[in-house]
């Protein structure tokens, strides 16, 4: 029986976010912007979805004048995408 | 309305950004680097020249501390500017978290040392050259950069010349700053050219 996706991860932007943070340490706001090529916005909202969902820990502090956010992936996180890349999987092994 | 990702989609995307993050050799990488060497080969000259001015007054040494200092102090700065942690970051700060405190500590423990066993501080200029060069050997093969591997090895060689050198103070002065070229500048240069074309 196939597997059921996390109807968090199955967004482009959520899932990108999420599988950068799993290869990474720690990652800042305009990072995430830069490889994922969204929006402020829509990236701002979609942090605050996962952080809700204790996906990614988000960090804020001032460098200088500047705001800076360095987000995390969270062990719950982490379990959410292997979870994930494993229901991808059982698609393909069919 | 959130546009819902298939699983083929998906798979591309986890891909496209793991691939991403890969080669993550930021602009600057080098300036650490750089930065540490600088001030190594600055500390080396100020020491030359002050043994030069004060007639070989063994004091003069204690400028060598200028290099943790500024070395940390830019570093810390540099930390807060960095945009993204990888996996390699946190090992090879674990490395110099080791290293550094033993290369400040060292000098100090083999000076007192000196009083009860004469000689101790000929060995410290080897020792540190030692303890830093197998560092950036390491460190070289962890980001896998072999300009820095080669630097750091030939670095581990040249340090066995400190005991040539032992009481030719102005020469151990000279070979400390081509060391620090060698080990730290040159790799650190080539790093930030490397990181300039592959960004």
């Amino acid at each position: 029986m196939l597997k059921s996706l996390n109807p968090l991860l199955t967004t482009e932007l959520r899932l990108g976010v999420v599988s950068i943070l799993m290869s990474v340490e720690a990652a800042d706001f305009s990072y995430l912007k830069e490889k994922t090529g969204a929006t402020s916005g829509n990236l701002s909202v979609q942090i605050d979805k996962l952080a809700k969902a204790e996906y990614i820990t988000v960090e804020k502090s001032f460098v200088g004048k500047k705001p800076r956010t360095l987000c995390k992936i969270t062990e719950k996180g982490k379990a959410a995408f292997i979870e994930y890349f494993d229901a991808i999987k059982s698609y393909f092994e069919k | 309305m959130e546009q819902q990702f298939n699983e083929k989609q998906s798979l591309e995307l986890i891909a496209r950004m793991i691939e991403n993050t890969k080669n993550n050799l930021g602009k600057g990488s080098g300036n650490i680097l750089i930065s540490w060497g600088v001030s190594t080969l600055l500390a080396a000259t100020m020491v030359g020249i002050c043994l030069l001015i004060t007639d070989g007054d063994p004091r003069a040494n204690w400028l060598w501390f200028l290099i943790p200092f500024y070395g940390l102090t830019s570093s810390a700065m540099r930390k807060k500017t960095k945009k993204v942690y990888t996996h390699i970051d946190r090992l090879t700060k674990s490395i110099w978290l080791f290293i550094t405190p033993i290369t400040i500590a060292l000098p100090i423990i083999l000076v007192a040392m000196d009083y009860y066993a004469a000689g101790m501080v000929a060995m410290i200029p080897f020792l540190e050259m030692l303890i830093i060069s197998i560092g950036l050997s390491v460190t070289g093969i962890i980001i896998n950069y072999r300009p820095l591997i080669i630097g750091g090895s030939v670095a581990v060689v040249m340090s066995s010349g400190c005991l040539i050198l032992v009481g030719e103070p102005y020469l151990l002065m000279f070979w400390y700053g081509v060391w620090a070229l060698i080990s730290m500048i040159i790799p650190g240069v080539k790093l930030n050219n490397y990181a300039k074309k592959n960004a």
